[in-house]
């Protein structure tokens, strides 16, 4: 499944360079297990999945639940192990990694998850969560990680004194917006959204979204977006992968999947958008509010 | 069903060997000799030297182990460094009132259990709840020997009614053996009995409050139909658990009761052979201990099964 | 920290702070009368163990053969026991004893349940299996039989015998920790900590072991009551504390020779005992009930 790399207007030159290669994935989960523990059913979770995402690009990932997004973003991000096909990122196959360069790979990538509540240690105050990956890649000291927390937090538009808070006193908005901090901390070239915006009020997300893609502009950021809403993907994506049952079906560029979509599945998903949308964000990017 | 005997065996089975093993390495690893350690303090040299003979102390560990071993898979399982008696023998007559206890036990758990899980139930959230609750919290946290010497003090001292000490067999004369074992059944049930007690009452609580239950008393039944015939049904399947599993357990705290009342069980047999370094008994009532936690347990399974048809997979 | 968080910039909506957990639960432990007055009681317990030496009106172990038996009065509160000694003294030295002996059973119990558990939860599979299996088998001991054979094998020592108990204690951490690390293993929080870059041994360190403490606390509490208990009843069969060290336990053996003589010996340990492990019962559930209402209270989103 290859197709020419695509460029959109918004995209810089930096696009050509492939950041994350992804070859063949499968992946599939065992269903059942006998009494002794062995498994006896296993299910498909992803099947034969390939694609590239250049630098500074935004690649949308969708299809319904179960259709097996996020277990590639995992595979991507190597949270779990691929059955087989590899993951090359910036010329290095992630599967061959070990254990320092793991933690190397960690820190030039990050994760957003759908639960803004469950994504933070409820135990643990916004500041130190946020500056945490400045300990364990830097190793920096307090002082320094709770200053670049603050500023992180600045960064996303909350207050300097919410680092001083709980997960528990914020709302989920803001929850989201420390998540993305976090993310940030150690200034990661690919950040995999995992349904980023799906559990937020829509009043909120477009003020979510509008932080990311400027975020992206500012930082070059590369974004793996895994979305069921293809009318949300339609204004963050610069290409987007259609998949069903564990396969990619369609992937294309943004416009032409959705001006020209090739396959019957993009086109019944496209039917089901609830409203239409809007022509002022169809031009490419979130309307400001 | 086959599974779950399977499973239960699979547990007890290595459970007995890994744990008889475990004492008779013990005796070899204590520092000094085991002998002497065993016999006590005061004991006499002849007594000392008898012990190392009679655990063939001079042979190497596992020798040891395997020849215990294998009496006991063909019933042998020795003789009692104090008595000589058969430990086999020792260990059926003192089950005997082991037993006797733990039926009547059993009788009063249910017995209390159900009539002050349903007072509170249908009385949910009145003094008469209340009061249950407030009593059987109190009754899970006292020491089931110190309400047993409250019960002595009171129907035994003060006022006579029942014996504080002794045992008839049953075989004998049934009113007597009765007589000899409702304090100690009242002991060593009490804090079963409370758990058994909250545990109804929450069942049957939850049950009162379905869409059936209003139902069925829109329909004109009574509230004791209404328990009767529904509610106790629903709520049997936890009960029956909670029964099952304290059954099971209650072996260590009849060691206890039977040692106030002086009953002639394993309670004090154990106590007696502890303080004697009688290690033939001591394995002897250990093994016999988890055969037996291992057939309540495995009774629970079964009755949980066929008291929830679902559960049959 | 009142955790308001003001907009720094015009595109985020302000939202209302709320009270800071730490606080609120607090708070409803103390709105729990019955945990406070245990809680008060517990204080007053152990402060009375500690200050025995202060408090007692006598040497515990002084024996005075004159005055043996004697019923409460006013030198001795309590009265005394067939040697003559004072209760009131044994007591709160008992304290000392039965608290202590229950706190090492306790320790075991955590010390080797708690990473067992989170060791089974966390890695699943066939160390979850075997461990597992191992924990059944303890279960299926009676604690008092443990400890009897312990110290007819090893000697007879109170020590040995908490010992004993500790390890019939185990399960009983090593299942809770075992099921709280399963839930919590798939909590985004913890993927995420993957993400950062975590080892196994941080997340389940700084992650997900002081998430588990609330309801080991409360657990804690609980099993204390349990070791108490233990503690008395080998204490009373002969087998733990040995004379003329007073122990709760070891007081109503005393005790119960003298049943017909002395009944009034039989009161203040039971009741002691009694008082304490519902006291426990009580500070757990009161535990139990003010921190299980917590997190998702973020509905303003």
């Amino acid at each position: 499944m290859t197709e020419p790399a695509v460029r959109t207007a918004s995209v810089s030159d930096a696009a050509q360079h492939t950041l994350l290669d992804v070859r063949g994935l499968e992946k599939s989960f065992v269903r059942s297990r006998n009494f002794f523990g062995r498994a006896t059913a296993h299910h498909a979770a992803v099947r034969d999945v390939s694609f590239s995402l250049a630098k500074g690009e935004t690649l949308a990932l969708v299809g319904e639940s179960g259709a097996g997004k996020s277990t590639v973003g995992r595979l991507v991000l190597r949270l779990i192990e691929p059955d087989a096909g590899s993951v090359v990122f910036d010329g290095t196959d992630v599967s061959t990694l070990d254990r320092r360069d793991l933690v190397r790979f960690r820190r030039r990538t990050q994760m957003i998850f759908q639960d803004p509540y469950g994504s933070l240690d409820p135990r643990i105050d916004v500041g130190t969560s946020v500056g945490e990956p400045l300990l364990i890649h830097d190793k920096l000291p307090r002082a320094e990680r709770d200053r670049r927390a603050e500023e992180l937090l600045d960064k996303v538009g909350l207050s300097r004194r919410t680092a001083a808070a709980h997960p528990s006193e914020l709302s989920g908005g803001q929850l989201q917006r420390v998540a993305i901090a976090r993310a940030l901390a150690l200034e990661p070239d690919l950040i995999v959204c995992d349904e980023p915006v799906a559990a937020l009020d829509v009043s909120v997300r477009a003020q979510v979204l509008n932080l990311m893609t400027d975020l992206q502009e500012e930082l070059g950021l590369s974004y793996l977006f895994i979305s069921h809403d293809l009318a949300l993907v339609e204004v963050i994506a610069d290409r987007v992968a259609v998949m069903r049952q564990g396969e990619i079906v369609e992937i294309g560029p943004a416009e032409q999947l959705y001006s020209a979509p090739r396959h019957e599945y993009t086109r019944e998903l496209l039917a089901a958008v609830p409203v239409p949308v809007p022509p002022s964000l169809r031009t490419g990017r979130v309307a400001r509010a | 069903m086959v599974p779950l005997v399977a499973r239960r065996v699979l547990i007890t089975v290595p459970l007995v060997v890994v744990v008889s093993f475990l004492v008779f390495l013990m005796i070899d690893l204590v520092p000094g000799d085991p002998a002497v350690k065993l016999a006590g303090e005061n004991a006499s040299a002849e007594r000392i030297e008898a012990i190392r003979e009679q655990l063939h102390l001079a042979d190497p560990l596992l020798t040891r182990y395997l020849t215990w071993l294998g009496g006991s898979v063909t019933g042998d399982l020795g003789r009692s460094f104090v008595t000589n008696q058969e430990v086999g023998g020792l260990l059926w007559t003192a089950l005997g009132a082991t037993a006797s206890l733990v039926l009547v036990t059993a009788v009063l758990m249910v017995v209390i259990g159900l009539v002050l899980g349903i007072t509170a139930a249908v009385n949910h959230g009145r003094a008469a709840d209340r009061i249950v609750v407030a009593l059987c919290s109190v009754l899970v946290a006292t020491p089931s020997f110190w309400l047993a010497l409250l019960l002595v003090v009171f129907f035994a001292v003060d006022y006579a009614i029942f014996p504080a000490i002794g045992f008839v067999p049953l075989t004998e004369d049934p009113a007597r053996w009765l007589y000899h074992l409702v304090l100690p059944g009242l002991a060593l049930s009490a804090r079963p009995s409370a758990e058994l007690t909250l545990q109804l009452r929450a069942a049957l609580t939850e049950v009162l409050q379905r869409d059936f239950v209003t139902a069925a008393s829109a329909r004109g039944l009574t509230r004791a139909q209404i328990v009767g015939k529904h509610a106790l049904k629903n709520a049997a399947v936890p009960a029956v658990t909670v029964l099952g599993f304290r059954l099971a357990e209650i072996i260590g705290g009849a060691v206890v009761i039977e040692t106030v009342f002086s009953l002639p069980g394993l309670g004090p047999l154990m106590v007696q052979s502890v303080l004697g370094g009688d290690v033939p008994v001591i394995l002897g009532i250990v093994v016999l201990t988890m055969l037996w936690v291992a057939l309540f347990n495995l009774l629970t399974d079964l009755s949980y099964l066929y008291l929830n048809p679902k559960a049959r997979t | 920290m009142t955790g308001t968080a003001t907009p720094a910039a015009a595109r985020t909506t302000p939202e209302p702070a709320a009270q800071s957990h730490r606080v609120s639960t607090m708070r409803r432990f103390l709105s729990d009368r019955m945990a406070v007055a245990a809680v008060v009681y517990l204080v007053l317990l152990i402060l009375a163990a500690v200050f025995a030496p202060v408090l007692a009106p006598a040497d515990p172990i002084a024996q005075d053969l004159a005055k043996r038996l004697t019923p409460p009065d006013g030198t001795y509160l309590l009265g005394t026991d067939d040697l003559g000694r004072d209760q009131l003294s044994r007591l709160l030295y008992g304290a000392r004893v039965s608290l202590l002996a229950a706190l090492e059973a306790v320790a075991v119990g955590v010390v080797v349940g708690v990473p067992l558990g989170a060791l089974a939860g966390y890695v699943g599979g066939r160390v979850d299996t075997v461990i597992g299996r191992v924990m059944d088998s303890i279960m299926s001991i009676p604690g008092i039989m443990l400890a009897l054979t312990a110290v007819a094998v090893l000697g007879r020592d109170i020590t040995i015998a908490m010992m004993a108990i500790g390890v019939v204690l185990v399960p009983q951490f090593q299942r809770l920790v075992r099921a709280s690390t399963q839930a919590l293993r798939n909590e985004t929080f913890v993927e995420a900590s993957r993400t950062i870059g975590c080892s196994r041994s941080r997340i389940l360190l700084r992650h997900i072991l002081p998430n588990v403490l609330p309801v080991l606390v409360v657990q804690m509490s609980v099993m204390l009551g349990v070791a108490v208990t233990a503690e008395a009843s080998l204490s009373f069969l002969g087998v733990g504390v040995q004379p003329p060290a007073p122990s709760w336990g070891s007081m109503l053996n005393n005790a119960v020779a003298n049943t017909f003589t002395a009944p009034y010996l039989i009161y203040p340990p039971g009741l002691a005992i009694t008082l304490t492990v519902l006291a426990l019962a009580l500070v757990g559930d009161g535990l139990r009930k003010a921190t299980s209402i917590r997190r998702r209270s973020g509905e303003g989103r």
